[in-house]
């Protein structure tokens, strides 16, 4: 067995020892490992004020979008537990954003943002008469608010599933225990489901954030980083480094710092998961 | 990092190309009736096939070539089409890799220095200066130099010309009481905001202006600019000079037509600006030549057929001359790798012939290939079907504005993208000030 | 009541931009531009020319094909790394956080080298190497899931039939695989709908029709001379139909394999 576990620890490493040796040297798409180079393309990096920026940017777009799909999901689950009605059929249509390609997430968006004649454009209008077009994805602060809309519509549903799953799996004596004793409502909610599924919504935060920090489709799709810098997150910068631009090096050393980011952010969360859990 | 990068002299434009050409012209004759490469003399490669890797924007113009491609030596040409901005680096991983599978690519002339620099594609020097039927003299020479020539070795030959000129919707021109295409760029900015004032409720604009954080798109409608102003990208020495009085006016220039735009610039890609072009919502677009044969046919959706005109791309500040600008433009290039050297050869001079480029020019539905050559430029089918179109592409005879095709190259252009969208996006400060910063990160680049 | 209400909004939420999308797809370029919510009449003629101009179909057979392959293939690499580390203690949960922390980076610098493994292995641009990425790229994800449901089987089991001479493999194929079908399934689902949605890889590691999947060739319609809108959503559509058929039979499924991993 233990041959398995090396073999895929192997596996597991081969990208990372390929991208901290093209960190440190020079190295282009066609040609990686040219010469040592130190940490002068760190140096590089870090003072490239647009690479910093990126990151922060990251950081801000990864915990908003990552509060809003919590709170939302949070809330849908436990409306979704609540309500006598809804079934199967209302759990599986809340399902679909999810599971659509992230490429025709954006092609979606893209189409509900088309300044002529799409969704928000035609509404707008209709509330609005001779209003001028609008256009979301043109303004800095409106196409970073969109490509996160599209975002939070892609992947509040995993919330919803997750704290779902834990609300009907948490232990229901306890809940009826405590409304005997007189708690109804709210207090019930907060002193005695909430507590029970609070690991899983620190869980189902940290992966949130984690889909959020690698988000490169939608970019991609709907805005190519811009207007100006507005949407040009941390893996489009590493995909313009590489791909674009064929500066392996300066890609590699972006995705280090990008792990270096991930991990500040997500080390308190995962803490706080840890002792929700064990409580 | 910038220490480590290898210094490569930029060839100074003019007084080189003279000296090039005259090289060449030299080469040829000495060579004169001399073995040319092409080995095989019956020109037969039944049974082979060819990989070619090429971008969305020519699958057409792929589907002619291999049909007749197949029909004049019996091979079987495999294109493989990817998205533009992903073709050098397939082609670059392709070859590191080793995984060899693209025999032929026509990527943006823009990254040839960095393909040549990766090892990913062929020195074809030698084989061109000794193949007298490839006629080097007949390429417009404008377009030759820079499609063709990193520091001085040969890399590529010139498949699809892609200079832009500016189309006008001459319905709407009419109707806002403009009997002629703009000259200058200021007169261009008075008549897109009259367009856009009166029209825009019904959805008509002024202008398309392309737009969207790429090199290919907003770099282009920049360089449309500072062709006009009469700015130059390097100067003769291969010093950049991107933050001149020409380049800040250009860059103004994008700034001021910007809110009369159609909605929005910053999303105006290729797609966006033309569908609004052929369903003729806006006045004006700068565009590749061929846009004018895909806009007479309506059986590909064109709903301006007769109703428009083109004329060169407007000048501005002291600059009277119009000239053209060679922004997007693709060059036929050999894997560095390919086990098929002599058919692929075979293949591009074929496909860089004068004939091939008329008979593309003017084929149907439109395959979005321009002129690269004198006789096809001159052709008389494309004489007769499109005067106008070919009028404005004689442009490129009297010289044209091109990108830096050495070493970082394709990354200074992103550079310069970059900047461009956060000056337009109102986060980079004067139009000075962002070139400015371009200027710096390119005396790095090319340092 | 106000749960309901909700309920309802969140349904509206998920579906409008749906709805949208198929309506755009029955729309003439003019329709669109004109602001249009409704097609009146529909224009089916987007459908035709998705489904004959584009290779969609294909495309879609392809993405099929290497999403199912790569999902069987996650599996048999990860269920004996997931039993190894769950029942031996091998490094337990931070060796299963180390096998998942390269998840955690975006994946494009790692082109390269797999590129070049692709190439080691002489898979470029077929299907079958495109699977074999997919296969490698989430098995660290299933080790994750699956670890969950194999830490809750009785430890008895496996120990009874070791004491019966049953070798390790032998457990794990005729003791282990057996109780864990649902659980192979439901991570099974998971997997595959990842790999069919997958796009960077595919684009990069695919070359022509033989082997480029549904999102590279959306990701072309986008990048032709012309756009055509009604097209383009068309295709999309076309190209979500296995993985919403997928959610709808397999919706209990998706749901426990899903919860098991966070849920533990």
């Amino acid at each position: 067995m233990t041959p398995a576990i090396l073999t895929l620890v192997v596996l597991g490493a081969y990208p990372l020892v390929f991208i901290a040796l093209a960190a440190v040297t020079e190295s282009s798409l066609g040609r990686p490992f040219q010469e040592l180079v130190g940490t002068a393309t760190v140096e590089d990096v870090l003072g490239d004020a647009d690479v910093v920026a990126s990151l922060v940017r990251g950081v801000v777009y990864a915990v908003l979008v990552a509060l809003v799909s919590v709170v939302l999901g949070v809330t849908t689950a436990v409306a979704l537990w609540r309500s006598v009605r809804a079934g199967s059929v209302t759990r599986t249509l809340l399902l679909l954003p999810m599971i659509t390609p992230p490429v025709v997430v954006g092609i979606l968006w893209k189409l509900v943002f088309n300044p002529s004649g799409g969704l928000v454009d035609t509404a707008l209008r209709f509330v609005l008469p001779g209003a001028d077009p609008v256009s979301v994805l043109s303004y800095p602060v409106l196409a970073f608010a969109g490509i996160a809309l599209a975002d939070v519509w892609e992947w509040t549903p995993l919330i919803v599933l997750l704290v779902f799953a834990a609300l009907i799996g948490q232990d229901t004596e306890v809940g009826e225990a405590a409304a005997l004793d007189g708690a109804h409502g709210f207090r019930l909610f907060s002193s005695i489901t909430l507590p029970a599924i609070a690991g899983t919504i620190g869980a189902a935060f940290l992966i949130r954030l984690v889909l959020a920090f690698k988000v490169f489709d939608l970019v991609y799709i709907m805005t190519s980083g811009g207007p100006g810098q507005a949407t040009t997150l941390p893996a489009y910068v590493i995909w313009q480094a590489a791909l674009q631009q064929f500066d392996v090096g300066r890609a590699a050393v972006i995705t280090l710092l990008l792990a270096a980011v991930v991990t500040i952010v997500t080390l308190p969360v995962v803490a706080i998961t840890r002792r929700l859990h064990n409580d | 990092m910038t220490s480590t990068r290898s210094p490569f002299g930029r060839r100074s434009r003019g007084a080189a190309f003279v000296a090039g050409a005259a090289a060449v012209a030299m080469t040829l004759s000495a060579c004169a009736g001399g073995a040319a490469s092409g080995a095989n003399a019956d020109g037969d490669f039944s049974g082979e096939e060819l990989t070619v890797l090429l971008i969305s924007s020519h699958e057409g113009a792929s589907e002619w070539l291999s049909t007749e491609f197949e029909k004049k030596t019996g091979a079987k040409i495999n294109p493989v089409i990817v998205p533009y901005d992903e073709i050098g680096s397939k082609l670059a991983l392709d070859q590191q890799s080793g995984a060899n599978t693209i025999d032929v690519a026509a990527p943006w002339y823009v990254s040839l220095g960095d393909l040549a620099a990766d090892g990913a594609i062929q020195d074809l020097t030698e084989w061109v200066d000794g193949d007298d039927d490839i006629d080097v003299d007949d390429f417009i020479p404008s377009i030759w130099e820079p499609y063709s020539q990193v520091d001085g070795k040969t890399y590529g030959l010139p498949f699809d010309g892609d200079t832009h000129v500016l189309f006008y919707n001459t319905e709407i021109l009419a109707r806002n009481g403009f009997d002629a295409p703009p000259a200058t760029w200021d007169e261009y900015l008075e008549q897109t905001k009259t367009i856009t004032e009166n029209e825009s409720a019904n959805g008509v604009y002024g202008a398309a202006i392309f737009g969207q954080k790429s090199p290919l798109i907003l770099g282009a409608s920049f360089a449309n600019r500072l062709a006009g102003f009469g700015g130059e990208f390097l100067d003769e020495s291969g010093e950049p000079t991107i933050n001149t009085p020409e380049a800040v006016a250009a860059a103004q220039a994008l700034v001021d037509v910007n809110d009369y735009a159609l909605p929005t610039p910053a999303e105006t890609d290729f797609g966006a600006g033309n569908s609004a072009w052929f369903a003729g919502k806006v006045g004006f677009i700068e565009n590749w030549t061929d846009l004018g044969v895909r806009s007479q046919d309506p059986e590909s959706g064109s709903e301006v057929v007769d109703q428009w005109g083109v004329t060169f791309l407007p000048t501005g500040g002291d600059n009277t001359a119009s000239r053209a600008s060679l922004v997007a433009g693709f060059s036929w290039v050999i894997a560095a790798n390919t086990q098929k050297t002599e058919l692929a050869q075979e293949f591009i001079e074929w496909a860089a012939s004068s004939e091939v480029n008329a008979k593309l020019l003017t084929e149907l539905p439109p395959t979005g290939i321009d002129p690269n050559r004198i006789l096809s430029l001159e052709d008389e089918t494309y004489g007769t079907e499109f005067p106008e179109i070919q009028e404005a592409n004689r442009a490129t005879l009297d010289g044209a504005l091109a990108w830096p095709t050495g070493e970082n190259s394709t990354e200074a252009a992103q550079v310069l993208t970059d900047e461009l969208a956060k000056l337009l996006a109102g986060e980079g400060g004067t139009a000075q000030e962002t070139l400015d910063r371009v200027q710096a990160e390119w005396e790095d680049l090319f340092g | 009541m106000t749960a309901s209400v909700w309920v309802v909004l969140s349904l509206l939420a998920a579906l409008v931009p749906l709805a949208y999308l198929v309506s755009v797809s029955l729309m003439s370029q003019g329709q669109i531009s004109a602001g249009s919510l409704v097609p009146t009449p529909p224009d089916w003629g987007n459908w035709t020319a998705a489904l004959t101009e584009t290779g969609l179909p294909r495309a879609v057979l392809n993405s099929v094909i290497g999403s199912l392959g790569g999902a069987v293939l996650t599996l048999v690499f990860a269920l004996p790394a997931a039993w190894a580390m769950a029942r031996h203690r091998t490094g337990g949960r931070s060796l299963a956080g180390l096998v998942l922390s390269p998840w955690l980076l975006p994946p494009i610098v790692a082109i390269v080298p797999l590129f070049t493994l692709l190439r080691v292995l002489s898979l470029n641009n077929t299907l079958v190497g495109l699977t074999v990425v997919y296969a490698f790229a989430n098995t660290a994800v299933a080790i994750w899931l699956l670890e969950g449901f194999v830490r809750r089987l009785p430890v008895e089991l496996d120990e009874a039939a070791q004491l019966d001479g049953a070798g390790e493999w032998r457990v794990l194929v005729s003791v282990v695989t057996p109780l864990l079908t649902p659980a192979l399934v439901a991570v099974g689902v998971i997997v595959a709908v990842l790999n069919y949605n997958e796009f960077l890889f595919a684009t990069f590691l695919t070359q022509g029709p033989d082997a480029q999947t549904v999102p590279v060739v959306l990701s072309l319609l986008l990048g032709e001379r012309v756009q055509d809108f009604g097209k383009i959503a068309a295709a999309s559509l076309i190209g979500v139909v296995p993985v919403f058929a997928a959610a709808v039979f397999l919706q209990r499924r998706l749901v426990t394999g899903l919860t098991a991993g966070a849920v533990k």
